[in-house]
C-alpha cells in the first residue's frame, strides 16, 4: 500500500522515478555528494546545503577551464551538483542551525558526514529528528563509523583505500603499492550508502518508520569485493601484489587485453592463431604452466596480434570464446563507438551543451536520453525559494532572517 | 527479529562471480530473500571442479580434500545471505523451474553478456509476460546495445575499456605493464543495489516492472569523472597520480619498517603539516623549501625523500596512529593480517567469526551498513550446491515424487561429481 510522502505523485515522467522525493544533503565531500547526485539523476529534489564559513572540498578540486578558478567553476562541483538546489545557512547562527533542523526535519532523506558526536552537537541526532518526523530517513556517511577508536579520525580515499588491504594488493611487486583512479572509492562508498539508503525510504514510504543508516567507508570496502580477505582467513593464502598480471599484447593499431587463461580460453586462443596442437602443448595447457612458459607463450602471439588491428583481434577472440577487450586510450574514451552508440557521455550541465561527460549509470527507460540537468548552483542560490517551498517561509520572514546575516 | 527494509521481497540471483552475486547479497543484506540459481551440469567460475593451488581448500586442512567446487574461497565472498539452487536449464523441466520462480519474483538480476538471456528464452519480452511487475536487473559487462554488447569479460577486460589503466600504473611504465583491476565488479554491485531501490520505488507508484539495463563499464567511468572532466572543460590531462596529489604535498605512500611495509600520508593544509613534520621528523620544519604549501609541491621530489626516510624508521601501524593522533590523514597500508587486527573494525565489531558446514568457523567480513536499531539480517553463509533444492522446490508448488523426478533427472543437483563438463 502506497503511503509517500504527499509531495510525491503517482505518475513519474522518463528518467523522474523519484520524482518528489526531498533529499537535503548536508556536504562536506564526495561522499555525500555523489550519494546526493544518485538521487537527483533519477528526478528527486536534492538540496545542496552548504555553511558560508566552510571551505568546499569540492568547489576548490577543479579541474578549472583555462581561466576560470571561481567556487562555481570547478568540474569535480559541476559533476557532482549538477540539477541540485544551493542552500547556504550559517551554522554558527542560531537562527540558521534551527533552519538546517528544520530542513532535514522537512526532507524525506537527510545525507550527511557527520559523526555521532558532531550531529548531536549540532542538534541532528537521529534520535531527536525521528521523534518529529517519523518517517525521515537519515544517512550518515563517515569515513571509519561513527563510533570507535577511529571516528574523528581524518581519511582521504588513499587512506581509506590503503587500510581496506586492496591498495597492497595493486601494483607491482618490489614497487609501492598503487591507489585506483580519483573518486573511484568515494563513489563506490556512496553508491552503497545511497543503496541502503533508499530500501530504508521504500520501507518508509510503505508505512515503515524512518531509520538512520550508518556507513563507515571502511567498512563498505570491506563488504563488497575485490577484497581477497577472505582467501587469507580461509585459505591462508595471502595474495602478493601485482598477482594479476597485466596480460596485454600489442596489435596493430593499439593493444588488447586477455581476460582469463585457461584451458578453454587457449583453446579459443588457439582457434585464432590457427595453430590446434596448442591446447595440449604441456608448456601452456595447465595455468600453472603457462605462467612458467609465458616469454614462449608470447612469442608465439604476438606476431599474429601484431598483423591484426584491436578491433579485428578482439572480435575474433569473443567470437571464439576466449575473453579479450581493447585497451581504449584514455582520450579516446567518450568518443569510442560503444559510448557513443549508447549516449553514454552526456553535456555536463545546460551551460555546457558542448561537453562530454559520463552520465547516468543506469538505465530504467530504455530509449528515451536522460535529460541534461541545469547547472551546479551556485552557493545559496535558491536559499529563499527552499524555505519558501519546504519550511512555508514568506517574506518578511525571509527578510528578517536575510538581515539577521543567517544566509550566507 | 525486527523486520528489514526488503523483508518480503523475491529476488532471483541468475549472475555469476562477483558483480551480479554481490549485488544480490546486498539485497539479501536488506531482508529480500534471494535465491542463487547456479548452473548445472556446467559450473560457475567460482565452482571449480578441479583444485586451484592457493586458491581453493583452507588453511587447516587437506588442500586436495574434495569437493573441489565447495573449496573454493572466493564464492564465499560474494553469496552470503541467500538461499541456492543448483539448476539445468537445458532441460525443459529446469525452464519450468525457472519460469515459477520469476512469476512469484520481485527482482531477477542477470549478468549475462548482452543476448544471452533472450537465448536462453527468458529475455525482457518473456519476464515480462510472465510477471508484469518482475524488475530485470540486467548487469552485462558493456549494456545493451552497441558494437560490444554481446561481448564477454571479467572486471579487468571492463576496466581496459574505461581508460582506467592509465591512471592506476606507475608514471614511468607503459600501461601494458599495468596490473589487472577488478573495481568494475564492486561498482556495479553498488550500482545495482542502488537501480533496484529506484525501480522498486517506481513500481510501487505505477504498479508496472521494469528493465534496468547497467553496463558496468558505465558504472566504473560514473566513478571516475576526473579525466573526462579535464577533457570537457579544456585543462591539461593529469594522468598517472601514482597516488599523489597535483595540489598537495606531502601526498603520497611511503615505505615502513619491516618488509613491504607501507603507510599513506596525504598533508592538505598548513595546519596538516604543522602537525605532520613533528611526527615525522621535526628538522623538517626548520627546512625552507618545505616551509609552504606552495614551496613543498615545488620541492616535492626532495620532501617525499625527507618523509620517506622518516617513515622507513617507523612500524605503519605505529606511525598511522601517530599521524591520525596529530589530526593529519594517514592510513597504513594494511595487509590482511593487518585488517584482522585493526582495532576500530574489531570494537564495532565489524569482523567476525561465522559458521559455515564445509568451511567451519571462519572470520567473515561484515555488513556495509548498519541500522540505528540494531537490526541486521541472520547470517546466513554462502550455500553449497544445490542446498535449498528441495524447499525451493516445494515453496514452487512440487510435491515430494515431483522434487524426487527432478533430482534423478539431474534437473536439479547437488553435486558436480557425474558432470564432465568445465569451468566457464
Amino acid at each position: 500500500m502506497t503511503t509517500a510522502p504527499a509531495h510525491v505523485t503517482d505518475s513519474p515522467g522518463p528518467w523522474r522515478p523519484l520524482e518528489g522525493l526531498r533529499v537535503l544533503e548536508l556536504q562536506s565531500g564526495p561522499v555525500a555528494a555523489y550519494a546526493g547526485k544518485l538521487f537527483r539523476e533519477y528526478g528527486a529534489e536534492v538540496v545542496l546545503l552548504e555553511d558560508p564559513g566552510m571551505r568546499s572540498e569540492i568547489r576548490s578540486e577543479g579541474p578549472f577551464a583555462p581561466g576560470a578558478a571561481g567556487i562555481n567553476d570547478g568540474g569535480l562541483h559541476r559533476y557532482l551538483n549538477a540539477g541540485k538546489l544551493g542552500v547556504s545557512l550559517r551554522d554558527g547562527h542560531p537562527d540558521g542551525r534551527a533552519l538546517v533542523r528544520r530542513l532535514a526535519l522537512a526532507a524525506d532523506l537527510f545525507v550527511h558526514e557527520l559523526t555521532a558526536e558532531s550531529a548531536a552537537s549540532r542538534g541532528l541526532a537521529f534520535a531527536g529528528l525521528h521523534e518529529e518526523s517519523a518517517a525521515l530517513v537519515v544517512l550518515a556517511i563517515t569515513p571509519f563509523g561513527g563510533s570507535g577508536p577511529y571516528a574523528g579520525w581524518k581519511a582521504t580515499e588513499n587512506v581509506l583505500f590503503a587500510m581496506s588491504g586492496r591498495m597492497h594488493l595493486h601494483g607491482q611487486a618490489g614497487r609501492a603499492p598503487l591507489g585506483y583512479a580519483p573518486m573511484i572509492v568515494s563513489s563506490q562508498i556512496a553508491a552503497t550508502a545511497a543503496g541502503a539508503a533508499i530500501a530504508a525510504l521504500f520501507e518508509a514510504s510503505a508505512g515503515g518508520a524512518g531509520r538512520e543508516v550508518e556507513v563507515s567507508g571502511l567498512e563498505a570496502q570491506l563488504a563488497s569485493v575485490d577484497t581477497l580477505f577472505l582467501l587469507w582467513t580461509m585459505a591462508g593464502y595471502e595474495t602478493p601484489r601485482g598477482f594479476y598480471p597485466p596480460y596485454t599484447y600489442p596489435c596493430a593499431d593499439g593493444s588488447v587485453l586477455l581476460g582469463a587463461v585457461g584451458l578453454k580460453y587457449l583453446t579459443g586462443i588457439a582457434q585464432f592463431l590457427g595453430l590446434p596442437g596448442l591446447p595440449a602443448d604441456p608448456r601452456f595447457n595447465t595455468p600453472q604452466a603457462l605462467a612458467q612458459h609465458q616469454e614462449e607463450f608470447d612469442e608465439i602471439v604476438i606476431p599474429h596480434f601484431l598483423s591484426k588491428t584491436r578491433d579485428e583481434i578482439v572480435a575474433s577472440l569473443q567470437g571464439f570464446g576466449t575473453l579479450c577487450a581493447p585497451i581504449i586510450p584514455l582520450e579516446e574514451v567518450p568518443s569510442n563507438p560503444q559510448y557513443r552508440e549508447r549516449g553514454f557521455f552526456r553535456p555536463l550541465d545546460t551551460e555546457h551543451p558542448d561537453t562530454a561527460v559520463p552520465g547516468p549509470s543506469f538505465r530504467l527507460d530504455a530509449g528515451v536520453s536522460p535529460p541534461v540537468l541545469p547547472p551546479a548552483p551556485a552557493r545559496g542560490q535558491d536559499t529563499a525559494a527552499v524555505l519558501v517551498r519546504w519550511l512555508d517561509c514568506d517574506g518578511s520572514e525571509i527578510s528578517e532572517l536575510a538581515g539577521l546575516g543567517v544566509f550566507g | 527479529m525486527a523486520t528489514l527494509p526488503y523483508q518480503g521481497l523475491r529476488v532471483i540471483d541468475f549472475t555469476d562471480v562477483w558483480a551480479g552475486p554481490i549485488a544480490a547479497s546486498f539485497l539479501g543484506d536488506l531482508g529480500a530473500d534471494v535465491v542463487h540459481v547456479e548452473s548445472y551440469p556446467r559450473p560457475g567460475i567460482l565452482r571449480p571442479i578441479a583444485t586451484v593451488p592457493g586458491m581453493s581448500g583452507f588453511v587447516d586442512d587437506d588442500p586436495l580434500a574434495q569437493p573441489t567446487w565447495e573449496r573454493a574461497v572466493r564464492y564465499y565472498v560474494s553469496n552470503r545471505n541467500k538461499r541456492g539452487i543448483a539448476l539445468n536449464i537445458k532441460e525443459p523441466r529446469g525452464v519450468e523451474v525457472l519460469r515459477r520462480l520469476a512469476q512469484r519474483a520481485d527482482i531477477f538480476l542477470e549478468s549475462y553478456a548482452s543476448g544471452v538471456l533472450t537465448k536462453l528464452g527468458f529475455g525482457w519480452e518473456v519476464l515480462s509476460q510472465l510477471n508484469p511487475k518482475l524488475i530485470l536487473i540486467s548487469m552485462s559487462a558493456w549494456g545493451h546495445g552497441g558494437p560490444y554488447h554481446g561481448y564477454r569479460a571479467m572486471g579487468s577486460g571492463i576496466d581496459a575499456t574505461v581508460g582506467h589503466p592509465y591512471l592506476r600504473g606507475y608514471a614511468d611504465s607503459d600501461v601494458s605493464a599495468t596490473v589487472q583491476a577488478y573495481q568494475s565488479d564492486a561498482a556495479a554491485a553498488a550500482t545495482a543495489l542502488f537501480a533496484a531501490g529506484v525501480a522498486l520505488w517506481q513500481r510501487r507508484r505505477t504498479g508496472k516492472g521494469a528493465w534496468v539495463d547497467i553496463a558496468q563499464a558505465e558504472t566504473l567511468l560514473a566513478h571516475m569523472p576526473g579525466p573526462f572532466l579535464e577533457m570537457a572543460l579544456g585543462a591539461p590531462l593529469t594522468g598517472a597520480l601514482e597516488n599523489r596529489h597535483p595540489l598537495f604535498a606531502p601526498y603520497g605512500c611511503y615505505r615502513c619498517a619491516g618488509e613491504d611495509s607501507w603507510i599513506q600520508v596525504c598533508v592538505r593544509t598548513q595546519e596538516e603539516w604543522l602537525a605532520a613534520a613533528p611526527v615525522l621528523d621535526q628538522a623538517l620544519l626548520a627546512e625552507p623549501r618545505f616551509a609552504t604549501p606552495v614551496s613543498r609541491l615545488r620541492h616535492r621530489a626532495e620532501l617525499d625523500a625527507a618523509v620517506g626516510a622518516a617513515t622507513v624508521l617507523r612500524g605503519n601501524v605505529e606511525l598511522m596512529e601517530a599521524l591520525q593522533g596529530a589530526g593529519v590523514p594517514a592510513g597504513a597500508v594494511y595487509t590482511n593480517e593487518q585488517v584482522a587486527a585493526d582495532r576500530q573494525l574489531r570494537q564495532r565489531g565489524f569482523l567476525r567469526t561465522r559458521d559455515h558446514p564445509v568451511a567451519g568457523l571462519r572470520l567473515f567480513p561484515g555488513y556495509a551498513w548498519r541500522f540505528d536499531d540494531g537490526t541486521e539480517p541472520e547470517f546466513r553463509p554462502a550455500n553449497t550446491l544445490g542446498e535449498h533444492n528441495d524447499e525451493v522446490l516445494r515453496e514452487l508448488g512440487y510435491d515430494a515424487t515431483e522434487i524426487a523426478s527432478l533430482n534423478e533427472g539431474g534437473v536439479v543437483a547437488s553435486s558436480f561429481a557425474a558432470a564432465q563438463v568445465e569451468n566457464g
